[in-house]
């Protein structure tokens, strides 16, 4: 009894599971199986990876986290649940759209595309500002006309004020049609923009309040994707979702990017979710490693265990698929090529590949080993008894 | 200009070089003498480029000739009293058009693949093919009867700015201003059938291919809900794109209302350029041809400046 | 030590104001692998298309040796004249980066292989058949993709074609364009090891281009480093990844991620101010100058630098309009309602004091004058280092802060300013 009991207190401090997460997409040549049963948990504050090759899925179980999915996308089951809250994939868009960018957000991977090229950069990262904390930013706007007394102050701040007070009153909505009268709603925009120039000093954008009145097209794609974390983190998220954040951009701006990540778990206890494919990122930053394989997680532990000592064959040859600086051994890839999940292999999907491939392997897929402590294989190799 | 010298210029030779000139001045039993007389006054007996530079010099000072099938009036009169009422029709048009096939482009890309958007790009497809002047007559057909449409109008009220509605409301004129509205009805309905389907289905893809793009992601990961994104996002951007597009949408205004002109017999510049043509009246084709293209390369001047305005992208010449 | 194979002298490319590759000289030895590494914007693979005459180069030779008939002698053809261009392009190929686009898609494998030996008339019918069979094989496909179209090819085998279709006219030159950039990290070790392979059994000489460092140790044998249009340093690659002697090397190894989770090195990477330079704009002098944290007097400080102090420094409260009227010559007017004295005195004591700090933009500060109502600040006027061996030979430098050995002349070591004027020791 006490054991189901602390169980069940476990499960509510636990910061974000997902549990059983079955994805298709359905297409026109059929249903690709884009998840196979993702089972991940994240730990407060802590720095997780999820590493793997094209098709893996590592995206799309990204996204699943913030239920961004395309049209075509069936969730078969599973659960998501953060910080104990309700199954995020049941959820309803209008909960959705309190969590995202407000407690969970995510920075994404084309920088060259992902920001809208018609709106200024202040005023795309203070929507999300003028979103989450509307208030707030009523209430600075409302300091904003204190100050300056234009015209018609008294009117704009009974305006603002209401609606702070009254969320459902209609003046607010009327005033915002009237040539003269809307201008109140310029103040909390302007309180926004100027929080904003603070966000993206701290992104360690150059003069930032240049910067903020500039559009996408005139920055490099370094400062771009600085531009996206800036978005990110406006709203002082819990956790961030990062999908290859760094592939787009040099490695000296690489270098930044992640000692700002780092440097947002030290300060601000954000917890960072990074996707990547580049085994020297994941090394540097992160605490612990998911290694996925079209579709399916094939390996879990810390950065030390995955990367040192790797124990799934899929693991083990990526591993051996880097170079080392320095290192004189020779590379080795992975024989064939990941499968084309229309039709995934049965069982285990790393068998057709595998050197150590068993009878079980292509009719079972593998139950969850952990070998010691936090290191965990999805592998028939370790389930052998004696 | 360039461009409209040269189409100036072209639609002149080819004019002049069929049918006899002549004709515009003269009747049938003109005395042979009198022809020769009227032909070298006219200097329609000098070649062409020639003649160009006469009817040049001629527009300069107001005079474009006189057009043959209509009485041998001048053609500036005709154009005096006619231009308006299709001005008239393609503002309502183009008043009514972009907005609706705005409204409906954004609902057909939202809700795409449902019976909204099926139902939409098939009407697209309809009001597309089925020439402009079928679904005139089938209009006709009908609506002649139940005196919805008026194809002989005449009113009391004076001419002001030569646009039947204006004038009838500046005249306090209610009875003429429902005449002139029924006058007006038919083509305008067929006009705007055919430019919502064209412009609807250019808006629909034009939305649909912004939301594809990566920065609606974006903004939904900020917690901004479909219909901000879909709407702020998406179809903002979408129309950037559609507006080059007006110019041709302007081409196929002018086609259209001359048919539709015919077809409902308004006394617009569309209709007097289909007589004009039967008849090789050269001096209105001319006239009508300079109107037309000055009429389409400005709305591609104005959408290129407005361009500029709206796509933050394009700057003139300016440095940050 | 072995001969030349392939010579790059002065070249430039511009693409109008843009100078996407800005004199650079460098010369491949037969049978290595040289690799040629940068960040974006850096010139690295319009170079690559420039040197094999697939783009015109503005200015430059380039140089290959070799002999186009069996048994002619060794002979220097100049490239860029055009001479025997076509009977070259058999000696020289290109693999690209994206094997997506680089295969014509409507051509089934055959004849994208196929192609370049009935172009230049190598072999018909089913001599050319089984030439083609052979050359997959080389690079470990099948008979069977003989009949494929690219789409149907994962990454890997396309990758794999486009090789095959470099090798078919037995070149010795390849120039390599990021050839494994777009693939997964274990379908990049197998084309590596292919080429690697490929290299040893066809005697080929590799020209690689890449971004990725790790790339370079395991294929290259030596290195030269691009920035913004420039080479700043060429030498053997063990070298240059132990002992990187340009300050832009030393940075950009310093933040390459350790593969090691238990020995990070992030935290001790150094964080280049700034953004990399345009190649539309570049700084004046040396390149780097306006991120080196080693500059000096003589790196080339010049009007740009100082806008950009100002801005930093100033900012909002600047009142006053600043031109650069050239690279070392800045003018500074005040706007309505500043008055020029103070100014004057503000920039004057700016001056003073950044002197006194010896800090280098001072430093390099000729004179201060305030005349017919502007305030003119003019700055020494530097050249840019120039690529030649320094500390050591046979390793190439553009680097101030290094001495020319003593064979170069003094002229070669900075434009503009042959005054030998470089300091001694090492950074």
């Amino acid at each position: 009894m006490k054991a189901i009991q602390e169980q069940a207190i476990r499960e509510d401090e636990k910061f974000l599971v997902i549990k059983n997460l079955y994805l298709n997409f359905g297409v026109y040549q059929g249903t690709v199986k884009v998840l196979d049963g993702i089972d991940l948990e994240v730990e407060k504050a802590e720095v997780l990876g999820i590493v793997g090759e094209t098709g893996c899925g590592k995206t799309m179980t990204a996204r699943s986290i913030l239920r961004l999915l395309e049209a075509n996308a069936i969730v078969e089951k599973g659960s998501i649940i953060f910080e104990g809250g309700q199954n995020i994939l049941d959820a309803s868009e209008k909960d959705l759209e309190k969590i995202r960018g407000r407690k969970i957000s995510m920075i994404f991977q084309e920088p060259m595309t992902s920001l809208n090229p018609t709106m200024r950069i202040g005023d795309q990262v203070a929507e999300g500002l003028l979103l989450h904390f509307g208030e707030d930013m009523i209430k600075k706007g409302i300091e904003l006309i204190e100050k300056e007394k234009p015209p018609l102050s008294a009117l704009y701040k009974n305006i603002l004020e209401r609606e702070i007070n009254y969320p459902n009153s209609l003046v607010p909505k009327i005033a915002s049609r009237i040539p003269f009268v809307r201008r109140y709603q310029h103040y909390p925009k302007l309180a926004a923009r100027r929080e904003s120039v603070e966000i993206l000093r701290i992104v360690g954008m150059p003069s930032p309040d240049r910067i903020a009145l500039a559009y996408p097209h005139e920055l490099s794609g370094g400062m771009r994707q600085r531009v996206l974390i800036a978005i990110a983190l406006a709203c002082k998220p819990e956790l961030i979702i990062a999908d290859e954040p760094t592939s787009a951009v040099d490695v000296t701006t690489q270098a930044k990017i992640l000692l700002l990540l780092l440097n947002l778990r030290e300060h601000q206890n954000t917890t960072i979710l990074i996707i990547t494919h580049n085994i020297g990122v994941a090394a540097e930053i992160c605490d612990r490693i998911c290694v996925m394989y079209a579709g399916q997680i094939a390996e879990v532990g810390s950065a030390i265990d995955i990367i040192n000592h790797p124990l799934h064959p899929y693991t083990r040859g990526l591993m051996g698929s880097i170079h080392n600086v320095g290192d004189k051994s020779e590379l080795e890839g992975i024989e064939g090529n990941v499968p084309i999940l229309l039709n995934p292999p049965t069982g285990c999907r790393f068998h057709p590949r595998c050197q150590h491939v068993m009878g079980t392997c292509s009719k079972k897929k593998p139950e969850l080993k952990e070998i010691h402590e936090g290191h965990k294989v999805h592998c028939w190799l370790y389930q052998k008894e004696g | 200009m360039i461009t409209i010298f040269l189409i100036v210029f072209i639609v002149f030779t080819i004019s002049r070089s069929a049918g006899d000139p002549v004709a515009a001045y003269v009747t049938p039993d003109t005395p042979k003498e009198i022809i020769e007389v009227i032909r070298k006054k006219y200097h329609l007996d000098e070649s062409i480029p020639v003649q160009f530079i006469y009817w040049l010099n001629g527009v300069a000072h107001g005079d474009w000739g006189r057009a043959y099938g209509l009485g041998r009036r001048p053609v500036a009169d005709l154009i005096e009293r006619y231009l308006p009422l299709t001005l008239e029709l393609n503002l309502y048009v183009f008043v009514i058009a972009l907005p609706l096939s705005y409204w409906i482009a954004t609902k057909a890309a939202t809700h795409k693949d449902t019976s909204i958007d099926h139902a939409a790009r098939v009407l697209s497809l309809i009001g597309q093919c089925f020439p402009q002047f079928f679904i005139g007559i089938l209009f006709l057909a009908f609506l002649y009867r139940r005196d919805w449409i008026v194809i002989d109008p005449s009113w009391a009220f004076q001419k002001i700015t030569g646009m039947p509605t204006v004038d009838a409301i500046l005249n306090g004129d209610l009875e003429g201003f429902v005449v002139a509205l029924k006058y007006l009805i038919g083509p305008l309905v067929v006009l705007t059938i055919a430019s919502l389907s064209m412009s609807m289905r250019i808006l629909r893809s034009s939305i649909l291919e912004e939301l594809s793009k990566d920065y609606i992601m974006t903004g939904r990961s900020k917690g901004l809900s479909k219909d901000y994104v879909e709407k702020r996002y998406a179809r903002r951007n979408a129309l950037i794109p559609f507006v080059t597009l007006m110019g041709f949408w302007v081409a196929n205004l002018i086609s259209g209302s001359a048919i539709v002109e015919v077809v409902f017999n308004r006394y617009g510049l569309g209709n007097i350029m289909a007589m004009a043509a039967r008849s090789t009246d050269h001096n209105t084709i001319q006239a009508l041809t300079v109107i037309y293209t000055i009429a389409l390369i400005f709305t591609n001047f104005i959408v290129d400046i407005v361009y500029g305005f709206i796509d933050p992208r394009i700057k003139y010449g300016e440095k940050r | 030590m072995s001969e030349v194979i392939f010579e790059v002298e002065h070249l430039k490319k511009y693409f109008g104001p843009v100078k996407a590759v800005d004199d650079v000289s460098f010369k491949i030895r037969k049978g290595e692998t040289f690799g040629i590494v940068g960040e974006s914007g850096c010139g690295k693979t319009t170079l690559g298309r420039v040197i094999l005459k697939l783009m015109e180069p503005t200015a430059g030779k380039i140089y290959i040796h070799t002999s186009l008939k069996e048994g002619e002698p060794l002979r220097r053809y100049n490239i860029t004249a055009g001479e025997r261009l076509r009977e070259l392009r058999r000696k020289m190929q290109i693999v690209y980066q994206d094997p997506a686009s680089s295969l014509n898609p409507r051509m089934i494998i055959q004849d994208i292989v196929a192609e370049p030996l009935k172009f230049h008339k190598v072999a018909k019918g089913d001599k050319l058949q089984d030439m083609v069979v052979d050359l997959l094989k080389h690079v470990g496909m099948q008979e069977e993709h003989l009949w494929r179209y690219p789409y149907e090819l994962s990454g890997g085998q396309r990758q794999r074609i486009a090789i095959a279709r470099a090798i078919a006219l037995n070149p010795e030159f390849l120039v390599l364009d990021e050839p494994t950039s777009a693939l997964d990290v274990s379908v990049q070790a197998k084309i590596l090891k292919l080429m690697k392979d490929l290299q040893t059994k066809l005697k080929l000489t590799y020209l690689f281009i890449t971004h990725d460092m790790s790339v370079i140790d395991y294929m290259c044998n030596r290195v030269a480093v691009m920035y913004v249009g420039k080479i700043v340093e060429i030498s053997e690659k063990d070298r240059l990844f132990s002992e990187p002697l340009h300050p832009y090397t030393k940075a950009l190894l310093s933040a390459l991620p350790s593969k090691d989770p238990s020995k990070r090195t992030l935290s001790k990477a150094e964080i280049l101010p700034g953004e990399v330079a345009s190649p539309a704009n570049p700084p004046t002098g040396c390149r780097f100058h306006p991120r080196c944290k080693y500059a000096f007097t003589e790196c080339g400080w010049g009007s740009e630098d100082f806008i950009t102090y100002l801005r930093e420094n100033i900012g909002e409260k600047m009142n006053m309009n600043v031109a650069a009227k050239g690279g070392f010559h800045l003018e500074i007017r005040p706007s309505a309602r500043e008055d020029i004295t103070s100014i004057n005195t503000m920039l004057s004591d700016f001056v003073a004091k950044g002197k006194e700090r010896r800090e280098p933009l001072f430093e390099a500060i000729d004179d201060l004058k305030n005349e017919d109502g502007r305030i003119h600040i003019y700055f020494k006027e530097k050249g840019e280092p120039v690529l030649v061996e320094r500390v050591q030979k046979d390793h190439q430098l553009a680097c101030l802060l290094y001495k020319a050995l003593s064979h170069v002349e003094p002229e070669n070591v900075s434009k503009k300013d042959p005054s030998g004027n470089q300091r001694g020791d090492d950074a």
